[in-house]
């Protein structure tokens, strides 16, 4: 069953003279097993979004629906959902407050009811995960870590309560390249395992290589939703709205501009190989 | 400028023992360079650049900054002056109501006449671009504009060296764009020292001079086109290559004969319309 948005509006501090309206008319379907992707520059909206799907912000016009249960309504049982929707937030240093690595990502898994040794074997699990050593963080403070390991254990408290649905609010900022690319390939495993995901992201590189369908936000409502390849083809509204599009479709465009015949929708340095070796080929045949 | 020589820190850890962050690093960054720090995460960066302003002090070598040892306590604001720091989360920064207090917090600190501390503020603004913000409330401004109203509050102080760690992590590109146009302005035409420690392997790509931190040591240093073009290396080191040097490694290895060291759009157009 899919998670719906329904002419989801929503206004900070409504009446006030600070009044901020930060989503309208939002109408989307995430599918189960769905991988969505979500851009849109800073304060488009994206943070606002992703924090009515597991009912964190409360619409103030529509409806949100998760698997049949209307969470906008007003008696919810939210500690359900939270369960089977799990948000990493934006900034994770926010979501840390345990004295220990280990109390801090074994909190979910707690209020989930389950015994010790499951709960141990979640935390190891997530750990994992997030490729940190489990010896050597486990009984650490999450406070004193560095930028990036204070990032992973976020992402490892959301991961072991094995949500249903995962919405993860650029997680990879702050993480070093690599760090990023194992995050990113784990989330993707877990979707071939079934988890639908919901990644918000600035980088159109790693949108690009991981989801099939990419909805763009833009002045809090959703511009594109379509197809990933599909979306950046839109090159100049994309830029029209601050946003960019993968390098490698860059380099196309600009070889298009060139003379050069071929494709723009390629979102991989591998897939951007096999097109210039292809008209280079063509070229020497011609010659 | 800054003389980092075999310096050492160690942090407690919770099993009662010690964690080396810094194993003996050397280190010496000039006037007037501009200086990308990139290493894996946990490697030791945010250690090493908290001792160039005495945030932290060396348990084991030393660092000097314009020959004053950082460890000479009565120096400390004069070091902190010369020394200024922006951090990754643009939201914690900002503490003033309007963005021309908050720019004219460190001056005041410093004791600086009003009158004076006007001028500053002005010319820090008018120098990262917010000069017709100074009026707006910070909390209203966008991730990009954030942090350089960050950045003006340490230029309003006058340092020599500007040190940022992970400015732009928070950023869309829009913002990171803005903040690395000032940063590289700064730098060039106003002659600010310059450490930036980025995982953006395109924003290393900009300085002279590119610092590599693992496990707590420096491994390389080089010019961005030197230390990029050793692929493999750096993905050894948990480290990327721009987009364009890694198509350009795949293109090589399928027998295309093209420079070693593209490391833009732009250049490899160039290349491969020759
Ligand atoms: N106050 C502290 N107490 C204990 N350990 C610390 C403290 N600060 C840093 N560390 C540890 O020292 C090591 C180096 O940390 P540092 O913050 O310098 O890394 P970094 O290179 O900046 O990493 P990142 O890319 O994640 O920001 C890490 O293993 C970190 O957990
Ligand atoms: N807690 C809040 N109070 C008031 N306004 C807010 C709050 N959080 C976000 N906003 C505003 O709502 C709009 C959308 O913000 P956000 O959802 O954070 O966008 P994004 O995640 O795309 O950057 C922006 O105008 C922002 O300033
Ligand atoms: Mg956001
Ligand atoms: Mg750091």
């Amino acid at each position: 069953m899919p998670i719906i948005l329904e002419n989801v509006a929503h206004l900070y501090q409504p009446g006030s003279s600070y009044e901020v309206k930060a989503l309208q008319e939002i109408n989307l379907v995430i599918k189960e097993g769905e991988f969505v992707g979500l851009i849109g520059h800073t304060g488009s909206g994206k943070s606002t979004l992703v924090q009515h799907l597991n009912g964190l912000l409360k619409p103030t016009k529509g409806k949100v629906i998760v698997d049949d249960c209307q969470i906008s309504a007003k008696k919810v049982n939210l500690k359900e959902i939270r369960k089977k929707v799990g948000l990493v937030f934006q900034y994770p240093e926010h979501q840390l407050f345990e004295e220990t690595v280990f109390e801090d990502i074994a909190f979910g898994p707690k209020n989930l009811g389950l015994p010790p040794e499951q709960i141990e074997k979640r935390v190891k699990k997530a750990l994992e995960m997030v490729h940190l050593d489990y010896e050597k963080y486990q009984a650490a403070s999450p406070f004193l870590l560095s930028g990036g390991e204070k990032r992973r254990v976020a992402i490892a408290g959301v991961l072991a309560m094995e949500p249903k649905y995962l919405i993860l609010d650029e997680p990879t900022a702050g993480l070093d390249p690599r760090g990023r690319d194992e995050i990113l390939e784990q989330i993707k495993e877990l979707h071939q395992q079934g988890m639908t995901v919901v990644l918000v992201s600035h980088s159109m590189d790693d949108v690009a290589r991981l989801t099939q369908r990419l909805v763009v936000m833009h002045r809090n409502t959703i511009v594109f939703d379509e197809e990933t390849r599909k979306v950046f083809s839109h090159y100049e509204s994309l830029q029209e709205m601050g946003l960019d599009i993968p390098t490698v479709t860059k380099l196309m465009f600009r070889l298009k501009g060139k003379g050069w015949l071929v494709r723009q929708d390629v979102l991989t340095v591998e897939e951007a190989k096999k097109e210039i070796l292809q008209v280079l080929k063509e070229a020497r045949n011609h010659a | 400028m800054i003389d980092v020589k075999n310096l050492k820190h160690q942090f407690r850890n919770p099993q009662g023992g010690y964690q080396e962050a810094l194993k003996g690093v050397d280190l010496q960054i000039g006037q007037g360079e501009f200086v990308a720090i990139i290493g894996h995460n946990g490697s030791g960066k945010s250690t090493l650049a908290k001792h160039f302003n005495a945030l932290l002090l060396p348990h084991h070598g030393s660092v000097t900054v314009n020959g004053i040892d950082t460890r000479e306590s009565e120096c400390l604001w004069q070091i902190r002056q010369k020394v200024g720091m922006v951090f990754q989360n643009p939201d914690n920064q900002l503490i003033a109501t309007t963005v021309e207090e908050d720019v004219a917090f460190g001056p005041e600190n410093l004791g600086i006449e009003p009158v004076k501390i006007r001028q500053l503020v002005d010319e820090a603004l008018e120098s990262v671009g917010m000069s017709t913000y100074k009026k707006r409330a910070p909390h209203l401004l966008s991730g990009g504009q954030k942090q350089r109203v960050a950045i003006a509050g340490v230029v309003a102080m006058r340092p020599q060296v500007l040190v940022l760690d992970e400015p732009t992590a928070m950023l869309d590109p829009l913002g990171r764009q803005e903040v690395m146009d000032t940063v590289v302005k700064l730098n060039r035409e106003e002659g600010l020292t310059v450490v930036l420690i980025t995982h953006f392997m395109e924003e290393a790509v900009l300085a002279d001079r590119v610092v590599v931190m693992a496990e707590g040591l420096k491994v390389m240093e080089d010019s961005p086109r030197g230390i990029f073009s050793r692929v493999q290396q750096l993905k050894d080191l948990r480290l990327d290559v721009p987009p364009m040097m890694e198509l350009r490694d795949t293109l090589a290895r399928e027998g295309l004969d093209l420079p070693r060291d593209i490391l833009t759009v732009e250049e490899m157009v160039v290349a491969l319309c020759r």
